[in-house]
């Protein structure tokens, strides 16, 4: 099998043949994860949303193991299970019905607590025309649900969780993998395009109803060069609010942008100056919006280099 | 009066744009900062014995502010302030 060829060339009876025995191997940006699971839903949702993921060969190095499987016999029969990466059970136990939640919450916390060669910024990051823009925020501010609705606007998304910034560069590296969404913005996004596929819903996590939007629609959605960042846009969410996009002082976006970092402290000095790099060479803006089409409309504009012309 | 002293290194990201990135370089702390605390910080870190009595505090900030006369009261509750962040020490 080449190297070359994705998930989808599997086949649904291969690809759980390779869940039960030694591991699924895909590529996502420069990482091989390497997938075990004998859970039907964990099968599906990956069949489904990594179709697109390129497969890692056999012979490749795994930069994450990781196995979602009952820890014995008992927790098989209570329907309980556990995340591992290389063997160490770094969480508490999950029901069964959780699972596909919970190995895209995995997934996210093996890049956010390792690999720290890059300034890694908690964000969203899209792409068009050659032009990445980088959406930190908090919880609840809507930049997953915003990514969503650009990745089915023709926007390459690059990520929904993880800004990769090479040290000394205003560059982000690509780990397309699908955007979470919560609660109502399924619906919200199912009405925004009646097309989009959604892997399995989780009900009753700690955060509500979770489901996984197929987000690497744009060509070249896994091709792992590093892109250049023109924008960082702090996307705020508000019902009924008029579309306003405001320029944000460089200092300001710097202290955000490094505080919900995953690794800006870690990196110490050299964080700093690779945060300094990475500010001084993007524009910083603020998004109030309620209307998805008016943002995504907006961004376009911005991105095309029409804001302020 | 006390001196005053930086209670360790720091590093400032200043675009000219009014509000202030302060790091310090041993804690890791980062503090978005006012103009005037910056040139605070600044101050003690250029200072010869790297200490600097209020007095001389007081001169150094109101030179740099022609017409914006700082009073004493302003500057202790800032340096109070920048203390609570582990900015500066009493030496």
């Amino acid at each position: 099998m080449s190297a070359a060829a994705t998930v989808a060339a599997l086949g649904a009876a291969d690809l759980r043949r390779c869940l039960n025995r030694g591991g699924l191997r895909f590529q996502v940006g420069p990482y091989v994860y390497a997938v075990t699971s004998p859970l039907p839903v964990v099968a599906r949702g990956l069949e489904l949303l990594y179709a697109g993921h390129p497969l890692a060969p056999a012979e490749s190095f795994v930069d994450f193991n990781i196995a979602l499987r009952p820890a014995g016999p008992w927790q098989r029969l209570a329907r309980r299970i556990n995340f591992y990466l290389d063997d160490d059970a770094p969480f508490e136990r999950i029901a069964a019905s959780d699972a596909y939640a919970f190995l895209e919450w995995g997934m996210n916390w093996c890049l956010s607590v390792a690999m720290h060669e890059y300034l890694k910024l908690h964000a969203a990051v899209v792409a068009r025309d050659g032009v990445a823009m980088v959406l930190p925020g908090l919880p609840g501010a809507g930049k997953s649900t915003l990514c969503a609705a650009l990745a089915l606007r023709g926007w390459q998304v690059l990520s929904d969780e993880h800004a990769l910034i090479p040290p000394g560069t205003c560059q982000v590296v690509p780990v397309n993998r699908p955007v979470s969404l919560k609660n109502a913005s399924i619906e919200v996004i199912r009405a925004f395009e009646p097309a989009s596929v959604f892997g399995p819903v989780t009900r009753d996590t700690h955060k509500g109803r979770v489901a996984h939007l197929k987000s690497d629609l744009a060509p070249g959605s896994h091709d792992p060069t590093p892109i250049r960042v023109g924008v960082m846009l702090f996307p705020g969410y508000e019902p009924g609010a008029a579309l306003s996009l405001t320029e944000r002082s460089r200092a300001e976006s710097f202290i955000f942008a490094a505080h919900h970092s995953f690794n800006f402290s870690v990196l110490g000095e050299a964080g700093f100056e690779a945060m300094a790099h990475y500010v001084d060479g993007v524009d910083c803006f603020d998004l109030r919006y309620s209307d998805l089409d008016e943002a995504v409309a907006a961004l376009d504009t911005l991105v095309s280099g029409g804001f302020g012309a | 009066m006390s001196v005053w002293r930086l209670a360790g290194p720091v590093r400032f990201y200043d675009r000219g744009e009014g509000p202030v990135v302060c790091y310090a370089i041993d804690s890791g702390d980062t503090h978005l900062i006012n103009p005037l605390a910056s040139r605070l910080l600044g101050a003690l870190a250029s200072a010869a014995e790297a200490t600097m009595a209020e007095p001389q505090l007081l001169a150094t900030l109101s030179a740099g502010s022609p017409g914006e006369a700082l009073s004493l009261s302003e500057l202790q509750s800032l340096l109070s302030d920048l203390a609570a962040a582990d900015l500066v020490l009493v030496a």
